[in-house]
Protein backbone atom coordinates (compact mmCIF):
# COMPACT_ATOMS: atom_id res chain seq x y z
CA UNK A 1 0.00 0.00 0.00
CA UNK A 2 1.01 3.83 -0.65
CA UNK A 3 2.89 5.28 2.45
CA UNK A 4 0.39 8.41 3.65
CA UNK A 5 1.15 11.53 4.25
CA UNK A 6 1.54 13.72 7.16
CA UNK A 7 -1.67 15.99 6.15
CA UNK A 8 -4.69 14.99 6.16
CA UNK A 9 -6.85 15.08 3.02
CA UNK A 10 -10.13 15.07 2.45
CA UNK A 11 -11.23 13.03 -0.16
CA UNK A 12 -14.69 13.64 -1.67
CA UNK A 13 -16.31 10.77 -3.98
CA UNK A 14 -19.01 10.89 -5.98
CA UNK A 15 -20.89 8.35 -7.87
CA UNK A 16 -23.38 7.50 -10.41
CA UNK A 17 -25.52 5.04 -11.16
CA UNK A 18 -25.33 4.16 -15.12
CA UNK A 19 -28.81 4.21 -16.47
CA UNK A 20 -28.93 0.37 -17.79
CA UNK A 21 -26.75 -2.35 -17.26
CA UNK A 22 -26.14 -2.48 -13.72
CA UNK A 23 -22.82 -1.06 -13.63
CA UNK A 24 -21.70 1.92 -11.90
CA UNK A 25 -19.42 4.77 -13.22
CA UNK A 26 -17.41 6.85 -11.28
CA UNK A 27 -15.15 9.84 -11.56
CA UNK A 28 -12.63 10.46 -8.90
CA UNK A 29 -11.64 13.28 -7.86
CA UNK A 30 -9.04 13.76 -4.76
CA UNK A 31 -8.87 17.29 -3.54
CA UNK A 32 -8.09 19.43 -0.37
CA UNK A 33 -10.97 19.91 1.52
CA UNK A 34 -10.74 23.62 0.02
CA UNK A 35 -11.73 22.43 -3.19
CA UNK A 36 -14.25 20.59 -2.34
CA UNK A 37 -16.68 22.28 -3.92
CA UNK A 38 -14.88 21.96 -7.43
CA UNK A 39 -14.85 18.18 -7.37
CA UNK A 40 -18.60 18.11 -6.80
CA UNK A 41 -18.79 20.01 -9.92
CA UNK A 42 -16.43 17.54 -11.89
CA UNK A 43 -18.50 14.31 -11.49
CA UNK A 44 -20.16 13.03 -14.49
CA UNK A 45 -20.98 9.60 -15.78
CA UNK A 46 -19.12 7.67 -17.84
CA UNK A 47 -18.06 3.92 -17.94
CA UNK A 48 -14.95 1.55 -18.38
CA UNK A 49 -13.87 -1.57 -17.23
CA UNK A 50 -13.16 -3.68 -13.91
CA UNK A 51 -9.59 -5.40 -14.89
CA UNK A 52 -8.56 -1.69 -15.87
CA UNK A 53 -9.67 0.16 -12.48
CA UNK A 54 -7.68 -2.07 -10.61
CA UNK A 55 -4.44 -1.55 -13.39
CA UNK A 56 -4.70 2.35 -12.95
CA UNK A 57 -5.00 2.00 -9.37
CA UNK A 58 -2.48 -0.34 -8.79
CA UNK A 59 -0.30 2.11 -10.77
CA UNK A 60 -1.34 5.08 -8.94
CA UNK A 61 -0.24 3.80 -5.91
CA UNK A 62 3.25 2.82 -7.09
CA UNK A 63 3.82 5.78 -8.75
CA UNK A 64 2.19 8.53 -5.96
CA UNK A 65 4.13 8.56 -2.59
CA UNK A 66 1.84 10.96 -0.56
CA UNK A 67 4.63 11.14 2.33
CA UNK A 68 5.74 13.75 0.01
CA UNK A 69 4.05 17.32 0.31
CA UNK A 70 4.71 18.27 -3.08
CA UNK A 71 3.05 14.80 -4.43
CA UNK A 72 -0.23 15.83 -2.21
CA UNK A 73 -0.21 19.22 -4.15
CA UNK A 74 -0.70 17.22 -7.22
CA UNK A 75 -2.81 14.81 -6.03
CA UNK A 76 -5.67 17.70 -5.85
CA UNK A 77 -5.81 17.59 -9.91
CA UNK A 78 -5.40 13.80 -10.14
CA UNK A 79 -8.22 12.31 -11.46
CA UNK A 80 -9.00 8.55 -12.28
CA UNK A 81 -10.49 8.00 -15.55
CA UNK A 82 -14.30 6.37 -15.16
CA UNK A 83 -14.62 3.13 -14.64
CA UNK A 84 -18.02 0.34 -14.46
CA UNK A 85 -17.69 -1.90 -12.20
CA UNK A 86 -19.33 -5.20 -11.05
CA UNK A 87 -21.83 -5.96 -8.14
CA UNK A 88 -19.62 -9.11 -7.38
CA UNK A 89 -16.44 -7.09 -6.75
CA UNK A 90 -14.70 -8.46 -3.90
CA UNK A 91 -12.97 -6.62 -1.58
CA UNK A 92 -10.29 -9.50 -0.44
CA UNK A 93 -8.54 -8.12 -3.39
CA UNK A 94 -7.57 -4.85 -1.39
CA UNK A 95 -6.00 -6.50 1.59
CA UNK A 96 -5.87 -4.54 4.85
CA UNK A 97 -8.99 -2.60 3.63
CA UNK A 98 -11.95 -2.75 6.44
CA UNK A 99 -13.57 0.74 6.30
CA UNK A 100 -16.34 0.98 3.64
CA UNK A 101 -18.24 3.95 2.86
CA UNK A 102 -20.88 4.26 -0.23
CA UNK A 103 -22.34 7.01 -1.77
CA UNK A 104 -24.71 7.49 -4.63
CA UNK A 105 -25.80 9.96 -7.39
CA UNK A 106 -29.18 10.00 -7.88
CA UNK A 107 -31.27 9.50 -11.06
CA UNK A 108 -32.20 13.38 -10.66
CA UNK A 109 -29.19 14.46 -10.41
CA UNK A 110 -28.84 15.57 -7.19
CA UNK A 111 -25.65 14.54 -5.38
CA UNK A 112 -26.60 11.41 -2.72
CA UNK A 113 -23.82 10.72 -0.48
CA UNK A 114 -24.40 8.32 2.56
CA UNK A 115 -20.72 9.44 3.48
CA UNK A 116 -18.46 11.43 1.17
CA UNK A 117 -15.77 12.50 3.02
CA UNK A 118 -12.94 10.33 4.48
CA UNK A 119 -10.67 12.32 6.09
CA UNK A 120 -7.13 10.39 6.15
CA UNK A 121 -5.11 10.07 9.31
CA UNK A 122 -1.80 12.19 10.11
CA UNK A 123 0.91 9.51 9.56
CA UNK A 124 -1.63 6.54 8.86
CA UNK A 125 -1.75 4.14 5.93
CA UNK A 126 -4.85 5.01 4.35
CA UNK A 127 -5.27 4.82 0.45
CA UNK A 128 -8.26 4.70 -1.32
CA UNK A 129 -9.70 2.53 -3.64
CA UNK A 130 -12.72 3.32 -6.10
CA UNK A 131 -15.18 0.46 -6.93
CA UNK A 132 -18.13 0.98 -7.56
CA UNK A 133 -20.53 2.65 -5.16
CA UNK A 134 -17.95 0.96 -2.27
CA UNK A 135 -14.89 2.98 -0.98
CA UNK A 136 -12.61 1.01 0.48
CA UNK A 137 -9.31 2.09 2.63
CA UNK A 138 -6.94 -0.09 5.02
CA UNK A 139 -6.98 -0.37 8.44
CA UNK A 140 -5.46 2.35 10.72
CA UNK A 141 -2.78 0.97 11.94
CA UNK A 142 -4.19 0.86 16.39
CA UNK A 143 -3.09 3.18 18.81
CA UNK A 144 -1.21 1.21 21.10
CA UNK A 145 -2.36 0.42 25.16
CA UNK A 146 -0.60 2.27 27.55
CA UNK A 147 -0.06 2.21 31.79
CA UNK A 148 1.67 3.99 33.99
CA UNK A 149 2.43 3.67 37.43
CA UNK A 150 1.64 7.01 39.90
CA UNK A 151 3.22 7.06 42.99
CA UNK A 152 1.54 6.20 46.39
CA UNK A 153 0.23 9.34 48.44
CA UNK A 154 1.52 8.02 51.35
CA UNK A 155 4.55 6.91 49.42
CA UNK A 156 4.32 3.12 50.05
CA UNK A 157 5.70 0.72 47.67
CA UNK A 158 3.31 -0.66 44.91
CA UNK A 159 3.40 -2.38 41.60
CA UNK A 160 1.23 -3.24 39.06
CA UNK A 161 2.35 -6.48 36.59
CA UNK A 162 1.59 -6.23 33.06
CA UNK A 163 0.76 -10.07 31.08
CA UNK A 164 0.48 -9.49 27.29
CA UNK A 165 0.24 -12.12 24.59
CA UNK A 166 3.77 -11.57 23.87
CA UNK A 167 5.30 -11.49 27.28
CA UNK A 168 5.14 -9.65 31.23
CA UNK A 169 6.23 -6.48 32.73
CA UNK A 170 6.50 -6.06 36.26
CA UNK A 171 5.90 -2.04 36.57
CA UNK A 172 7.41 -0.92 39.64
CA UNK A 173 8.53 2.50 40.18
CA UNK A 174 6.58 5.81 40.24
CA UNK A 175 6.06 6.82 36.57
CA UNK A 176 7.60 3.55 35.11
CA UNK A 177 5.18 3.24 32.38
CA UNK A 178 4.64 0.48 28.78
CA UNK A 179 2.61 0.84 25.76
CA UNK A 180 1.04 -2.45 24.26
CA UNK A 181 1.04 -2.55 20.77
CA UNK A 182 -1.94 -4.78 19.04
CA UNK A 183 -0.09 -7.68 19.32
CA UNK A 184 1.15 -7.23 22.50
CA UNK A 185 4.78 -6.23 22.07
CA UNK A 186 5.10 -4.32 25.61
CA UNK A 187 7.84 -1.44 24.90
CA UNK A 188 8.56 0.28 28.35
CA UNK A 189 8.72 3.77 29.02
CA UNK A 190 9.35 6.00 31.38
CA UNK A 191 6.57 9.14 32.21
CA UNK A 192 7.32 12.53 34.57
CA UNK A 193 4.73 13.99 36.54
CA UNK A 194 4.54 16.59 33.85
CA UNK A 195 3.77 14.53 30.78
CA UNK A 196 1.23 12.55 33.15
CA UNK A 197 -0.43 15.81 34.05
CA UNK A 198 -0.26 17.01 30.00
CA UNK A 199 -1.52 13.51 28.57
CA UNK A 200 -3.80 12.55 31.83
CA UNK A 201 -4.55 15.99 33.84
CA UNK A 202 -8.26 16.32 33.29
CA UNK A 203 -8.98 12.20 34.28
CA UNK A 204 -7.32 12.57 36.93
CA UNK A 205 -8.28 16.06 38.27
CA UNK A 206 -12.09 13.92 37.91
CA UNK A 207 -10.80 11.53 40.61
CA UNK A 208 -13.62 11.61 43.07
CA UNK A 209 -12.39 13.16 46.60
CA UNK A 210 -10.48 10.50 48.59
CA UNK A 211 -11.57 9.20 51.40
CA UNK A 212 -10.99 10.81 55.19
CA UNK A 213 -11.10 8.40 58.03
CA UNK A 214 -11.50 9.68 61.20
CA UNK A 215 -10.83 7.82 64.65
CA UNK A 216 -13.51 7.50 67.86
CA UNK A 217 -13.00 6.49 71.27
CA UNK A 218 -15.94 5.01 73.66
CA UNK A 219 -15.57 5.80 77.12
CA UNK A 220 -14.29 2.24 78.71
CA UNK A 221 -17.48 0.29 78.96
CA UNK A 222 -19.78 2.62 77.93
CA UNK A 223 -22.27 3.47 75.17
CA UNK A 224 -20.66 6.98 75.12
CA UNK A 225 -17.62 8.37 73.14
CA UNK A 226 -14.71 10.67 74.57
CA UNK A 227 -14.94 14.28 74.49
CA UNK A 228 -11.82 14.23 72.39
CA UNK A 229 -14.29 12.15 70.00
CA UNK A 230 -16.98 14.10 70.20
CA UNK A 231 -15.10 17.09 68.62
CA UNK A 232 -14.22 14.35 65.30
CA UNK A 233 -17.79 14.47 64.76
CA UNK A 234 -18.11 17.94 63.78
CA UNK A 235 -15.22 17.46 61.57
CA UNK A 236 -17.53 14.38 60.31
CA UNK A 237 -20.18 16.28 59.54
CA UNK A 238 -18.35 19.20 57.68
CA UNK A 239 -16.45 16.35 55.45
CA UNK A 240 -20.22 15.53 54.68
CA UNK A 241 -20.99 18.83 53.72
CA UNK A 242 -18.41 18.60 51.15
CA UNK A 243 -18.88 15.24 49.37
CA UNK A 244 -21.38 15.37 46.33
CA UNK A 245 -22.36 11.55 47.15
CA UNK A 246 -21.74 10.87 50.95
CA UNK A 247 -21.11 7.48 52.29
CA UNK A 248 -20.20 7.39 55.79
CA UNK A 249 -18.38 3.48 56.50
CA UNK A 250 -17.92 2.91 59.74
CA UNK A 251 -15.43 -0.04 61.06
CA UNK A 252 -15.80 -1.36 65.00
CA UNK A 253 -12.27 -2.98 66.04
CA UNK A 254 -11.22 -4.85 68.98
CA UNK A 255 -7.72 -5.67 70.91
CA UNK A 256 -6.82 -9.22 71.30
CA UNK A 257 -8.76 -10.09 74.50
CA UNK A 258 -11.30 -12.34 74.06
CA UNK A 259 -12.12 -14.98 70.91
CA UNK A 260 -12.03 -14.14 67.02
CA UNK A 261 -15.34 -14.31 66.53
CA UNK A 262 -16.62 -12.80 69.97
CA UNK A 263 -14.02 -9.89 69.18
CA UNK A 264 -16.07 -10.07 65.35
CA UNK A 265 -19.26 -9.95 66.95
CA UNK A 266 -17.99 -6.99 69.53
CA UNK A 267 -16.83 -5.10 66.85
CA UNK A 268 -19.68 -4.96 64.75
CA UNK A 269 -21.74 -4.26 67.51
CA UNK A 270 -19.78 -1.29 68.62
CA UNK A 271 -20.15 0.25 64.96
CA UNK A 272 -23.73 0.00 65.25
CA UNK A 273 -23.69 1.90 68.47
CA UNK A 274 -21.57 4.19 66.72
CA UNK A 275 -24.02 4.48 63.78
CA UNK A 276 -26.50 5.44 66.30
CA UNK A 277 -24.63 7.89 67.86
CA UNK A 278 -24.36 9.56 64.07
CA UNK A 279 -27.90 9.46 63.41
CA UNK A 280 -28.48 10.90 66.47
CA UNK A 281 -26.78 14.31 65.22
CA UNK A 282 -28.78 14.39 62.28
CA UNK A 283 -26.78 12.41 59.79
CA UNK A 284 -29.62 10.50 57.60
CA UNK A 285 -29.49 6.59 58.00
CA UNK A 286 -29.32 5.46 54.40
CA UNK A 287 -26.05 7.22 54.69
CA UNK A 288 -23.93 4.67 57.11
CA UNK A 289 -22.77 1.37 56.83
CA UNK A 290 -21.35 -0.28 59.30
CA UNK A 291 -18.90 -3.49 59.78
CA UNK A 292 -16.75 -5.40 62.43
CA UNK A 293 -13.06 -6.35 62.10
CA UNK A 294 -12.77 -7.51 65.39
CA UNK A 295 -8.41 -8.35 66.16
CA UNK A 296 -7.74 -7.88 62.57
CA UNK A 297 -6.51 -4.64 61.96
CA UNK A 298 -4.84 -3.15 65.75
CA UNK A 299 -2.87 0.00 65.52
CA UNK A 300 -0.48 -1.57 68.14
CA UNK A 301 0.34 -5.39 67.42
CA UNK A 302 0.29 -7.11 70.70
CA UNK A 303 0.14 -10.76 72.06
CA UNK A 304 -3.01 -12.56 72.47
CA UNK A 305 -5.16 -11.87 74.80
CA UNK A 306 -3.22 -8.52 75.93
CA UNK A 307 -5.63 -5.51 76.69
CA UNK A 308 -4.62 -2.49 74.64
CA UNK A 309 -7.02 0.30 74.20
CA UNK A 310 -5.80 2.19 71.50
CA UNK A 311 -6.41 -0.78 69.46
CA UNK A 312 -10.17 -1.01 71.02
CA UNK A 313 -11.83 1.56 68.44
CA UNK A 314 -14.23 2.53 66.06
CA UNK A 315 -13.36 4.60 62.52
CA UNK A 316 -15.57 6.51 60.69
CA UNK A 317 -14.55 6.76 56.95
CA UNK A 318 -16.07 9.91 54.94
CA UNK A 319 -16.20 8.97 51.18
CA UNK B 1 -7.51 -11.14 25.09
CA UNK B 2 -11.23 -11.45 25.04
CA UNK B 3 -13.65 -8.29 26.04
CA UNK B 4 -15.96 -9.43 28.57
CA UNK B 5 -19.18 -7.64 27.53
CA UNK B 6 -21.72 -6.97 30.32
CA UNK B 7 -24.13 -9.26 28.34
CA UNK B 8 -21.78 -12.08 30.38
CA UNK B 9 -23.44 -13.47 33.68
CA UNK B 10 -20.16 -13.87 36.52
CA UNK B 11 -20.45 -16.54 38.58
CA UNK B 12 -18.65 -15.34 41.55
CA UNK B 13 -17.58 -17.94 43.67
CA UNK B 14 -16.65 -16.49 47.14
CA UNK B 15 -18.01 -17.36 50.58
CA UNK B 16 -19.66 -14.64 52.46
CA UNK B 17 -19.08 -14.12 55.73
CA UNK B 18 -23.02 -13.75 56.36
CA UNK B 19 -22.84 -14.01 60.09
CA UNK B 20 -20.78 -10.58 60.59
CA UNK B 21 -23.11 -9.11 58.06
CA UNK B 22 -19.73 -7.80 56.42
CA UNK B 23 -20.44 -8.78 52.77
CA UNK B 24 -22.68 -6.53 50.17
CA UNK B 25 -25.75 -7.94 48.38
CA UNK B 26 -24.53 -9.87 45.43
CA UNK B 27 -24.31 -7.18 42.92
CA UNK B 28 -24.10 -3.87 44.19
CA UNK B 29 -20.74 -2.70 43.67
CA UNK B 30 -19.84 1.02 44.26
CA UNK B 31 -21.72 4.68 43.45
CA UNK B 32 -20.91 7.02 41.32
CA UNK B 33 -19.67 9.92 42.82
CA UNK B 34 -19.22 12.78 39.60
CA UNK B 35 -20.10 13.29 36.33
CA UNK B 36 -19.19 15.26 33.77
CA UNK B 37 -20.88 15.33 30.21
CA UNK B 38 -22.52 12.25 28.75
CA UNK B 39 -21.49 9.13 31.22
CA UNK B 40 -24.27 6.16 30.66
CA UNK B 41 -24.46 2.87 32.65
CA UNK B 42 -25.48 0.33 30.46
CA UNK B 43 -27.32 -2.98 32.39
CA UNK B 44 -29.79 -5.74 31.30
CA UNK B 45 -29.81 -4.26 27.93
CA UNK B 46 -31.28 -0.99 29.41
CA UNK B 47 -29.39 2.29 29.51
CA UNK B 48 -29.44 4.86 32.00
CA UNK B 49 -27.63 8.65 32.58
CA UNK B 50 -25.02 8.54 35.29
CA UNK B 51 -25.69 10.53 37.93
CA UNK B 52 -24.16 11.34 41.57
CA UNK B 53 -25.46 8.55 44.03
CA UNK B 54 -26.10 6.04 40.85
CA UNK B 55 -25.37 2.53 41.86
CA UNK B 56 -22.81 0.52 40.19
CA UNK B 57 -23.21 -3.10 39.81
CA UNK B 58 -21.56 -6.17 38.99
CA UNK B 59 -21.80 -6.32 35.13
CA UNK B 60 -22.55 -2.60 34.34
CA UNK B 61 -20.96 -1.36 31.22
CA UNK B 62 -20.32 2.92 31.64
CA UNK B 63 -19.03 4.95 28.37
CA UNK B 64 -18.49 8.38 28.21
CA UNK B 65 -18.76 10.70 25.63
CA UNK B 66 -16.52 13.06 24.32
CA UNK B 67 -15.56 15.68 26.92
CA UNK B 68 -16.55 13.91 30.06
CA UNK B 69 -15.68 11.81 33.05
CA UNK B 70 -16.96 10.22 35.57
CA UNK B 71 -15.68 9.05 38.83
CA UNK B 72 -16.65 6.10 40.96
CA UNK B 73 -16.01 4.74 43.94
CA UNK B 74 -16.27 0.68 44.59
CA UNK B 75 -17.34 -1.15 48.18
CA UNK B 76 -13.42 -1.23 48.74
CA UNK B 77 -12.79 1.90 48.43
CA UNK B 78 -11.46 1.86 44.92
CA UNK B 79 -11.37 4.75 43.11
CA UNK B 80 -12.31 4.61 39.27
CA UNK B 81 -12.78 7.35 37.07
CA UNK B 82 -13.00 7.39 33.43
CA UNK B 83 -12.19 9.85 31.07
CA UNK B 84 -13.42 11.17 27.55
CA UNK B 85 -14.78 8.33 25.30
CA UNK B 86 -14.37 5.52 27.25
CA UNK B 87 -15.96 2.06 27.95
CA UNK B 88 -15.70 0.27 30.86
CA UNK B 89 -17.00 -3.08 32.34
CA UNK B 90 -17.14 -3.96 35.75
CA UNK B 91 -16.95 -7.80 34.91
CA UNK B 92 -16.43 -8.85 38.37
CA UNK B 93 -16.67 -6.99 41.86
CA UNK B 94 -16.97 -9.20 45.75
CA UNK B 95 -16.03 -7.71 48.74
CA UNK B 96 -16.60 -8.40 52.46
CA UNK B 97 -16.39 -5.74 54.95
CA UNK B 98 -14.97 -8.06 57.70
CA UNK B 99 -12.39 -9.83 56.33
CA UNK B 100 -11.39 -7.72 53.47
CA UNK B 101 -11.43 -10.52 51.00
CA UNK B 102 -12.93 -10.59 47.51
CA UNK B 103 -12.40 -9.99 43.57
CA UNK B 104 -12.41 -6.99 40.99
CA UNK B 105 -12.14 -7.73 37.48
CA UNK B 106 -12.71 -4.72 35.05
CA UNK B 107 -12.15 -4.28 31.62
CA UNK B 108 -11.24 -0.98 29.81
CA UNK B 109 -12.18 -1.29 26.26
CA UNK B 110 -11.10 1.86 24.98
CA UNK B 111 -10.45 4.65 26.61
CA UNK B 112 -8.75 6.23 29.76
CA UNK B 113 -8.81 4.60 33.64
CA UNK B 114 -7.29 6.10 36.11
CA UNK B 115 -7.16 3.86 39.24
CA UNK B 116 -6.99 4.27 43.02
CA UNK B 117 -6.83 1.34 44.39
CA UNK B 118 -9.02 -0.10 47.51
CA UNK B 119 -8.64 -2.19 50.58
CA UNK B 120 -8.72 -5.83 48.22
CA UNK B 121 -5.77 -4.82 46.03
CA UNK B 122 -4.11 -4.67 49.97
CA UNK B 123 -5.74 -7.84 51.09
CA UNK B 124 -6.11 -10.30 47.97
CA UNK B 125 -3.46 -8.96 45.47
CA UNK B 126 -3.91 -11.69 42.81
CA UNK B 127 -7.73 -11.11 43.09
CA UNK B 128 -7.74 -7.52 41.54
CA UNK B 129 -7.20 -7.36 37.44
CA UNK B 130 -7.78 -5.07 35.05
CA UNK B 131 -8.15 -5.42 31.44
CA UNK B 132 -7.24 -3.49 28.11
CA UNK B 133 -7.65 -5.25 24.51
CA UNK B 134 -4.19 -6.34 24.90
CA UNK B 135 -2.97 -6.56 28.52
CA UNK B 136 -4.34 -7.72 31.84
CA UNK B 137 -2.83 -6.05 34.46
CA UNK B 138 -2.32 -7.45 38.57
CA UNK B 139 -2.11 -4.65 40.99
CA UNK B 140 -0.86 -4.87 44.08
CA UNK B 141 -2.43 -1.41 46.11
CA UNK B 142 -1.00 1.27 43.24
CA UNK B 143 -2.56 3.98 41.97
CA UNK B 144 -2.49 3.88 37.66
CA UNK B 145 -3.16 5.17 34.41
CA UNK B 146 -4.83 3.07 31.83
CA UNK B 147 -5.49 3.78 28.49
CA UNK B 148 -6.56 1.13 25.68
CA UNK B 149 -6.62 2.59 22.12
CA UNK B 150 -6.71 6.31 21.64
CA UNK B 151 -7.05 7.63 25.15
CA UNK B 152 -5.58 10.60 26.80
CA UNK B 153 -7.68 13.04 28.77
Amino acid sequence: MTRFGKKSLVWLIAGSVAAAGGGLAWRVSSVGAQHAEEALKQVEKSEADLASLKSRLAQWQQTHDFSDTAEQGKLASLQIEPVALTADFAPKEFPGIDHVLSGMYTENGSLNLKSFVLEMGTGGSAHLSILGDKIFSPKKPAPPDRIVLLPNEDGTPSAVILKTAAGQQVIDHPYQAASVSPDGAITPRKESAESVKARYGAVLAAQPKRATTYTVYFVSGKDEITPESKAELDKIKADLKTRSAPEIIVIGHTDRVGKLEANDALSLERAKVMRDILIATGIPPKLIQTAGRGEREPVVQTADEVPEAKNRRVQITVR
Amino acid sequence: MSIISGKFKVMIGFVLMVATGGAFAGNDAGMVKDVKGTVMIERGGQKYSAKPASQVLVSDVVTTGPDSSVGITLHDGTLLTAGSNSTLTLNKFAFDSTTNKGALDASLKRGTLAVVSGKLSKSSPDAVTYRTPTSILGVRGTEFVLEAGPGGN
